[in-house]
């Protein structure tokens, strides 16, 4: 049985224990009849079929969930239905299809011994009856009393041992009785709300971080040109003469251009990261870094740079081809960037597949100056910072490429040694 | 007689350096002993003089975001070493950053004085140096 369709069982069950008394009382009106019934019809023994049945289907599904009790104590009492008549009556005898039927459903959802005390009492009661009823000759019986009550005896004995063979295979088989199946259920179903709340969580830090860093821009990185615009603005009012203030507002255009600059890498960031229904494209790297190493082809030649490509182990991807451009083309451009002086740039491209969560990770190591990380772990993928003193140096530009990474649920990460060079990581996820 | 406070400015903008210069110059109570772009030129420049007071600043007026060095790397370094020193230097921070966190971490440094966000203006070096 499924865990879902054991779910559905499971509830129904637990519904039915909730309506314990009505349903109870419904039984015992419809028993006691049946009892009339079954003592003088001697002619439905196959409908004990339905009875055999009902075991069969009861031993696989204690098969199926191990669940000792339940399966015993149905055993115990469809037995007794089938048992009673034949003893009663000297033969087989039907003992009612319905009532069977229904009576092995109804002892498969209640095993609990609060169950099992009812049904016994409703036997002896029954008993009771069937007895005053012969006495008063409304039913005509083959047995003398003492027979009779010998039967019924015998029944509520066998019953109670198999009640309580199952309770007792149940304690020491420490198998998951259906009361612990349905506890183990519950906790299942917690530790699934758990984890979609532990995974909300990260979502809404992740997301929380992101608004931390956006302010840490708008109040840094956005404020730092405004406030010297307006300083500057302050200067070329009270400039002495025409020649200051024209030597003024060429220090302003460069501030200007740069607030763009800015602006625009956050603009665009912003736009990676709502746009989370973009196309993925199936990326072939080597041809896709060759076309992108075409743009270098100046400063390869220049710095005689050696460029290696490894992509054996994952030659495919499936990522938005604008990104995978970006993000090669931002890595390849900061190795040439930052060579080291002492040696020509080598860069070395490798794939390697990671098949525990199906995904590829790509590889741009460098000999270049390399990044100390102790200083700069927690900046390097910030807007604009920058690690060397570098006449070109704007920031890295990992931070869109960062965005773009974190868009498609990827990871970026790096390792680097100042003065032997710097490894890039990048993770595609499902790739 | 007034003598001016020597100042140390550390700002990686140069502009605002330019800036920063022209309007503490106006004030007339200071003068700009020295600048550097980043934190880490202006740790060595200190080190260096360490025994020589006269080369040490009064004032190092402290910007936060730098490449290399930043303002935060720059304390933990001076204070590894400020006993040393063979004069008492007093660090404000001077930063375009509004963000609560950068203000409420500066109150966490002894050796920080205060936290000027900019622009820099007349009145707040005035400020600054009277209550030196």
């Amino acid at each position: 049985m499924s865990a879902d369709k054991l779910n559905t069982v499971l509830e129904i069950r637990n519904k039915l224990i909730t309506k314990f008394w009505p349903l109870s009382i419904i039984f015992l009106v419809t028993y006691i009849p049946m009892s009339f019934f079954i003592l003088n019809d001697r002619l439905a023994g196959w409908l004990q079929l339905s009875s055999l049945v009902a075991i069969i289907g009861i031993l696989l599904y204690h098969r199926k969930t191990k669940n000792v009790s339940a399966a015993g104590s149905a055993l115990a009492f469809v037995g007794i239905p089938v048992i009673l008549p034949w003893l009663l009556t000297g033969g087989p005898s039907g003992a009612g299809l319905w009532w069977s039927a229904v009576y092995v459903i109804w002892v498969f959802f209640i095993t609990t011994i609060r169950a099992g005390l009812f049904w016994l009492t409703i036997y002896l009661l029954s008993a009771i009856v069937v007895v005053v009823c012969a006495h008063q000759n409304i039913v005509q019986i083959a047995y003398s009393d003492f027979e009779l009550i010998n039967i019924l005896f015998s029944c509520v004995i066998s019953y109670l041992l198999v009640f309580f063979i199952g309770q007792v295979i149940t304690f020491y088989s420490n198998s998951t009785d259906i009361e612990l199946t349905n506890r183990k259920n519950v906790e299942e179903k917690i530790k699934k709300i758990n984890e979609e709340l532990e995974k909300k969580i990260e979502e809404y830090t992740r997301v929380n971080k992101q608004l931390i860093d956006f302010c840490n821009i708008v109040s840094h990185n956005l404020r730092a040109p405004l406030v010297n615009i307006s300083m500057l603005t302050d200067f070329i009012e009270n400039a002495k003469n025409e020649s200051e203030r024209k030597e003024l507002i060429e220090k302003m255009k460069p501030i200007v251009l740069h607030f763009n600059e800015i602006f625009n890498e956050l603009v665009e960031s912003l736009q990676i990261r709502q746009d989370t229904e973009i196309e993925l494209d199936k990326i072939e790297l080597e041809d896709c870094t060759k076309k992108v190493l075409h743009a270098f082809e100046g400063q390869i030649k220049l710095y005689d740079a050696k460029i290696e490509m490894d992509y054996s182990a994952a030659p495919i991807i499936y990522y938005p081809q604008k990104y995978i451009d970006s993000i090669l083309t931002n890595l390849i451009s900061n190795a040439l960037k930052y060579k080291s002086p002492d040696r020509n740039p080598h860069i070395i491209l490798k794939t390697t597949a990671n098949v525990d969560n199906n995904s590829v990770i790509l590889s741009v190591a460098d000999n270049s100056l390399g990044i100390d990380l102790d200083f700069h772990r927690n900046k390097i993928f910030k807007i604009r910072q920058v690690f060397h003193k570098h006449p070109d140096a704007k920031g890295f530009g990992l931070f869109i490429t960062k965005s773009q990474v974190d868009a498609m649920g990827g990871k970026i990460w790096v390792e680097s040694t100042p003065d032997v060079g710097s490894t890039f990581f990048i993770e595609f996820l499902n790739v | 007689m007034f003598t001016k406070k020597k100042l140390m400015i550390v700002d990686d903008d140069t502009l605002s350096i330019y800036l920063n210069k022209i309007t503490i110059e106006q004030t007339n109570m200071a003068s700009i002993c020295e600048t550097f772009d980043n934190g880490l030129d202006a740790i060595n420049f200190i080190k260096k003089n360490t025994n020589n007071p006269n080369s040490l600043p009064d004032i190092i007026l402290l910007d936060l975001f730098m490449p290399i060095m930043d303002g935060w790397q720059f304390i933990n370094e001076y204070n590894s070493f400020k006993e040393k020193l063979s004069k008492e230097i007093q660090i404000f921070i001077v930063s375009s950053s509004i963000s609560p966190d950068d203000i409420s971490r500066s109150k966490s440094y002894n050796s920080i004085k205060d936290y000027i966000i900019k622009p820099i203006t007349k009145e707040k070096i005035i400020n600054t140096i009277n209550n030196f």
